[in-house]
């Protein structure tokens, strides 16, 4: 009997599998490995501190300092709900499907079949909550991330090396300019995303669909520079200039310039979710004793560079249109500078299982999101859901 | 909007996370402690998800994590036996079957750590040397010879018995 044949025969008492259920808490492995990125990122951070510090006082300290001049004029607010109902959207043939991305206006709505690491997806569009597109695409499995009121989405593969894709008329089609990330498109058809150099990852505008990409400039490259979002006026949001946690903005006149954290104590960086209600939501990192770090909400003005901040939300609510975590039981979204709850799906919560909200409308009477299982269940199905609101 | 780093985790994490609760389980024999090890190993990932897409097999990756989790937690497993004073586990019988699960898992537990981890993903996880050696970050040689050292400690604390094949014959 050899080596590999007693091995195989002496261990062989000890083969099974966990009988019981996961104990597996997804929320909190999420919660726990930002503030570790956190650690990570901002360990020797003290240059960058001061560097901050001296950024600030430029834009929005002198807003704070001079009461009398006029107030900037920001953008409205959408006024909040009175109530809301909540529809499981029709998902075709598949037995699962998440919602990750809608235009402004909430009408069209993206997502995939069948959201589990390995599976074949098909690529899904809803216009006022029926199914209009449900396209499988040969030889690739696209997680889609956004989508703008003409219909045309945008995704990356999901097997490495990922690709950006463009989703429209029906098809699937590689963006140009190799390994990368579609993350938005707006309404005007400007995509943005990161193509990856080496260990750099780039971020990117692709004027149109068939453009050829546009290197976005960065103060110095690394490997945390991404964008995050796109807004109608072609201001790009994102992250670069070192650590992540680097707020960054661009325009589209070809100015770029960093975003200053804003004035709270000890805030010494920004992170953007979203472009939602004519503001960037996003998180300010807030330098807590013994080198921690913190978050808090925040949202910005980018025109005036006004700050305001959020109401103060658990690290499992969502920002506006980012699913920056799982909700497990009450679901609150922010509509302006106020939070607003949103009626439970109830079959979902029978299985105590949690929500991501991937869209709000900017009228705020739309909100997409699907379910998902806190407790990486295999056999938990995702719904992807509409909440319509008056 | 930039989701879909979290949803491609979450994905990722609901799809492998019942091949990441059995090789956890193969690892540590113990269903708790195999939670707690997936916990550990999907927290780290999720910490450096950002820079995943630069990983050519990631599968591959999240069980090297998973790995260095389990060796870490050995590590401080004897740590504390050593500051609390804890009793340590009594050795096999050497005399009681080699079919029976905890006088193997027993046996199994006295060996230094990274040689049961060799033991288990290749012969519990049917895993070649090939990727062993990558999960393990050494050399395709390093795996063979922890291999033969490992079963060589088990020959000696089992005695120099040779398990049934399923036959019933044991040449």
């Amino acid at each position: 009997m050899n080596d590999d044949e007693f091995g195989a025969l002496l261990l062989r008492p000890l083969a099974g599998e966990p009988a019981g259920p996961p104990r597996i808490d997804v929320a909190k492995a999420m919660r726990d490995g930002r503030k570790m990125r956190r650690r990570r990122w901002w360990s020797g951070g003290t240059a960058i501190t001061a560097v901050t510090a001296t950024a600030i006082a430029g834009g929005v300290l002198a807003a704070a300092t001079e009461p009398d001049k006029p107030r900037p004029d920001l953008p409205p607010d959408p006024t909040m709900p009175a109530s809301c109902a909540v529809q499981r959207l029709p998902l075709g043939k598949h037995p699962s499907a998440e919602v990750s991305g809608g235009d402004p206006s909430g009408t069209y709505l993206v997502g995939w079949s069948d959201p589990v690491y390995g599976k074949k997806h098909a690529v899904l569009v809803w216009r006022d909550g029926k199914l209009i597109a449900d396209v499988p695409v040969p030889g690739e499995a696209l997680a889609m991330t956004d989508i703008n009121g003409s219909g045309t989405a945008v995704g990356t593969s999901t097997q490495t090396p990922y690709h950006p894709y463009v989703f429209r008329n029906g098809k699937a089609s590689r963006l140009r300019g190799g390994v990368g990330e579609a993350i938005a498109i707006n309404d005007a058809g400007v995509i943005v995303g990161v193509l990856l150099k080496g260990d750099v990852s780039v971020p990117v505008r692709w004027a149109t669909p068939d453009a050829e990409p546009e290197p976005l400039p960065v103060p110095a490259a690394s490997s945390f520079d991404r964008v995050t979002d796109v807004a109608e006026n072609g201001v790009i949001a994102g992250q670069a200039g070192g650590p992540e946690g680097q707020g960054y903005l661009w325009f589209p006149d070809g100015s770029h310039r960093r975003i200053a954290p804003p004035p709270v104590a000890n805030a010494i960086g920004f992170v953007p979710s979203a472009f939602r209600y004519g503001w960037i939501y996003g998180a300010a990192t807030i330098r807590a004793a013994g080198g921690a770090h913190s978050s808090l909400p925040y949202r910005y003005e980018p025109i005036s560079g006004t700050w305001q901040p959020l109401p103060e939300r658990t690290l499992d609510e969502p920002l506006p249109g980012a699913p920056n975590g799982l909700s497990a039981d009450v679901l609150r979204v922010y509509v302006g500078n106020q939070r607003f709850q949103l009626p439970p799906y109830d079959p979902a919560l029978k299985h105590g299982d949690a929500f991501v909200i991937d869209n709000a409308g900017d009228d705020a009477r739309r909100f997409a999101g699907h379910t998902v299982s806190a407790t990486a269940d295999p056999k938990f199905s995702s719904q992807p859901l509409l909440w319509r609101c008056q | 909007m930039d989701d879909r780093a979290d949803a491609a985790y979450l994905d990722y994490v609901h799809g492998r996370t019942p091949a990441l609760r059995r090789v956890a389980y193969l690892l540590s024999g113990d269903e708790h402690q195999a939670d707690d090890l997936v916990q550990e190993t999907i927290t780290k990932l999720y910490a450096r998800w950002p820079r995943i897409s630069q990983v050519q097999n990631v599968d591959a990756y999240v069980h090297s994590m998973l790995v260095r989790v389990f060796l870490d937690e050995k590590r401080r497993g004897w740590w504390k036996v050593r500051l609390f004073g804890a009793a340590p586990e009594p050795p096999p019988d050497a005399g009681a079957a080699l079919e029976n699960r905890p006088v193997v898992r027993a046996a199994l537990g006295r060996l230094p750590p990274r040689q049961q981890a060799v033991l288990v993903l290749r012969f519990l996880c049917d895993l070649p040397v090939a990727d062993v050696a990558e999960i393990l970050d050494c050399s395709a040689g390093t795996v063979k010879s922890q291999t033969s050292h490992g079963l060589s400690t088990l020959r000696k604390i089992l005695g120099e018995r040779v398990p049934a094949r399923s036959d019933g014959s044991n040449r």
